[in-house]
């Protein structure tokens, strides 16, 4: 079931987007660019601040963070209820740590993995409570 | 020494409730007209950018293990705001999901 709103940025991207579930998707898609975003950072980060702006890993991860912002407020704009999107964003943690793993073959502790846990169980909890 | 802590714990306080605040206007501005759009997202943004340097500020002064953990706060902030202020319906099993992502944050914050 389509239910196409009024809007000019929906319109803008010609996705009828029925304010559907696919909300979450995509919301998972900007946490996972903002995670990318931090790993980008954290390369790109230098001893001297100067350094740091000139690096190419900072533009990269600037790029990135702005592209994530675009993703979630267009996220927001096809769900505008905060108390439901923004909570899913919490899922960058989650992506922090699959990079962290597999990219920079670090070992989680027991702590960090627990609260991932705790991420995933909730972002579950809030799926169910999806705003009609 | 704990006057500096309990000043540094309002500033992270403060730093946190400006996040929320910049949700709150990214919230407004996506459901707006393109005018309230453009204003919404620069002062969500501007809100963010004052967050983070009051956030690193604070990290650089104190090597105190909660200051990391305070993120998680923001989700809590941002939903309680919302609620109330622009009167969302937040379902109880949503508390509790807002609660534990909340928690999660915080033991990784605080690892």
């Amino acid at each position: 079931m389509l239910k196409v709103k009024k809007g000019w940025l929906r319109s803008l991207f010609r996705v009828t987007v029925s304010g559907g579930l696919e909300v979450i998707p995509i919301t998972l898609l900007s946490a996972a660019i903002a995670a990318f975003a931090q790993y980008q950072y954290k390369k790109g980060a230098a001893k001297s601040v100067i350094k740091m702006f000139k690096d190419k890993n900072t533009l990269a991860g600037g790029v990135l963070y702005a592209l994530s912002l675009a993703i979630y407020l267009y996220a927001l704009h096809a769900t505008p209820v905060l108390s439901f999107v923004y909570p899913i964003f919490a899922s960058t943690f989650i992506f922090v740590l699959l990079i962290s793993m597999f990219v920079l073959k670090e070992k989680p502790s027991v702590r960090r993995i627990a609260g991932i846990l705790l991420i995933i169980a909730g972002i579950t909890l809030i799926s169910f409570t999806f705003p009609v | 020494m704990k006057q500096d802590k309990r000043i540094y714990a309002g500033m992270l306080l403060v730093s946190t409730l400006l996040g929320a605040a910049g949700q709150i206007s990214f919230k407004t501005g996506v459901t707006s007209d393109l005018q309230g759009l453009v204003a919404g997202v620069a002062l969500g943004l501007l809100a963010y950018f004052t967050s983070t340097i009051i956030y690193f500020y604070v990290l650089s002064r104190t090597h105190l293990s909660w200051a990391y953990g305070f993120g998680g706060l923001a989700y809590v902030f941002t939903s309680l705001i919302a609620f109330f202020v622009l009167n969302e319906t937040v379902p109880v099993l949503r508390w509790a999901g807002i609660g534990i992502v909340a928690i999660g944050t915080l033991l990784i914050g605080t690892s």
